[in-house]
């Protein structure tokens, strides 16, 4: 039983930590307040949008609508993760080349989204793209520089990769 | 922000139980918490006490049964694990199809099949597809465990048998004959299904031995349509594709929706004939005397 701080220990972006947090304390206020990381934003918050996307363990998650204490045990990467020692991801740098946002807003969630697309599916199809994306509202660029940003990262990961 | 509440991880099932009867009816079950984050923030439910059983062994058990005729379902298995799952995929292809297309990729990752049908949240895609699959849930408090049909297990907007007691420890679902043929089919315009159709027919030669009927976001709860069920019985494929207009509306006329923002009750009906009809005549292709 736990009335008072839960000890969670945990990595974010690679790092390892271990502190206490409040039970009823959200992720996204832990992780935007408490670690700073304020690149994931909050919107509808009822898991409908997708801007407060962020990654545990490699899987795309609201942190609007889980527990801080959950973190416990997880990795967790925000899009302050993302970026290497040889700058921006891929992803980043194909979303800056194709336009792939406007305001901004929901590009943190769209581009992490699409980071654990790339690794269940290295080359989606564009259809492919569109159905898993379909998860993450954007209202500013219509979704399909968004499309074009996300299948041009695949080609370039591929061909470093390779 | 959210109330404060005692958190409680226990790590047996004993022990879970135990504090749900403890504190029954102050207490609310955390499994991957995206309807209950929701109700708590909405203000909806509250409680001063929350058990998260996510650190109790074996609740995401997720296989056959030793005959191979039945699956287990625990209350851990997210959507995710049953959208990937090969075992899903080669011996219930529909119930793979229904969670590849639920909420959206976030959610599957984290929400429980159990969870949803827990909260009976009456704009659900699994109600009507576990009807028609005549699936049964065990619901276990810390005297012993009880099994129900799953059309007895619904019982309202946002109400069902669990009593307070109780928790969901596993979700049952009969492998079909080889000789079924299924449909999964929704409309959503928008995040929530505005009608679900869970279909199902059996087949010997060209005659169609038995029909199950789903619907689903279309009343308090997910129903299976019994006079669509009888008068479908013994028709020959072509009788069912002739006339599959009129069991379409014999499908309409079988349940009561609410008007609401996507639509109103008459339209919502309109979907459920249409879609009715589609998988009506979709399953008897290939299944006329001279094929």
């Amino acid at each position: 039983m736990t009335e008072g701080l839960v000890p969670i220990k945990f990595r974010v972006n690679g790092q390892q930590n271990e502190i206490e947090v409040r039970p009823h304390e959200l992720l996204i206020d832990f992780v935007r307040e408490l670690l700073a990381l304020t690149g994931t934003k909050r919107s509808c918050d009822m898991e409908v949008c997708g801007t407060c996307t962020v990654l545990l363990d490699g899987k795309a998650v609201s942190s609007c609508s889980l527990f801080a204490f959950e973190l416990d045990g997880k990795d967790l990467t925000t899009i302050e993760g993302l970026e290497g020692p040889e700058g921006l991801h891929p992803l980043q740098k194909a979303f800056i080349q194709c336009g792939g946002f406007q305001c901004g807003f929901c590009t943190p969630g769209m581009i992490l989204l699409a980071k654990s697309l790339l690794a269940e599916n290295p080359e989606p199809t564009r259809e492919e793209v569109c159905a898993y994306m379909d998860a993450n509202i954007c209202r500013c660029t219509g979704y399909q520089m968004i499309v074009e940003s996300i299948l041009h990262a695949a080609k370039e990961m591929k061909s470093v990769g390779s | 922000m959210l109330s404060p509440f005692v958190l409680h991880q226990p790590r047996s099932l004993p022990d879970a139980l135990a504090l749900l009867s403890e504190h029954a009816g102050d207490i609310n079950v955390l499994a991957g918490g995206s309807e209950l984050l929701l109700l708590l923030k909405m203000g909806l439910i509250k409680a001063n006490h929350i058990v998260d059983i996510k650190k109790i062994p074996g609740l995401d058990r997720l296989e056959l049964n030793s005959q191979g005729n039945s699956l287990h379902v625990g209350p851990l298995v997210t959507h995710r694990a049953l959208e990937k799952s090969h075992l899903i995929e080669q011996h219930f292809p529909l119930l793979a199809e229904m969670e590849r297309d639920l909420a959206n990729v976030r959610i599957r990752n984290v929400g429980t099949l159990a969870g949803n049908l827990c909260f009976a949240e009456p704009h659900a895609d699994p109600g009507a597809l576990l009807a028609v699959y005549d699936a049964v849930v065990t619901l276990r408090n810390f005297e012993g465990e009880r099994r129900l049909a799953i059309k007895d297990f619904f019982m309202d907007y946002y109400e069902t048998a669990l009593q307070k007691n109780e928790l969901l420890t596993d979700i049952e679902i009969p492998k079909l004959a080889e000789n079924f043929r299924g449909h999964y089919l929704r409309f959503c315009p928008g995040e929530w299904p505005m009608v679900t159709v869970a279909l199902l027919t059996r087949w010997t030669g060209g005659t169609c031995g038995e029909a199950r009927l789903g619907l689903g976001c279309v009343g308090p709860k997910p129903i299976r349509v019994t006079e669509f069920e009888e008068v479908t019985h013994g028709r020959s494929a072509e009788e069912l594709t002739a006339k599959a207009d009129e069991f379409g509306a014999i499908a309409a006329r079988g349940c009561d929706p609410l008007a609401d923002l996507w639509g109103s009750a008459e339209y919502k009906r309109q979907i459920v004939k249409n879609l009715v009809r589609e998988g009506l005549r979709r399953q008897c292709q290939g299944r006329a005397k001279d094929d």
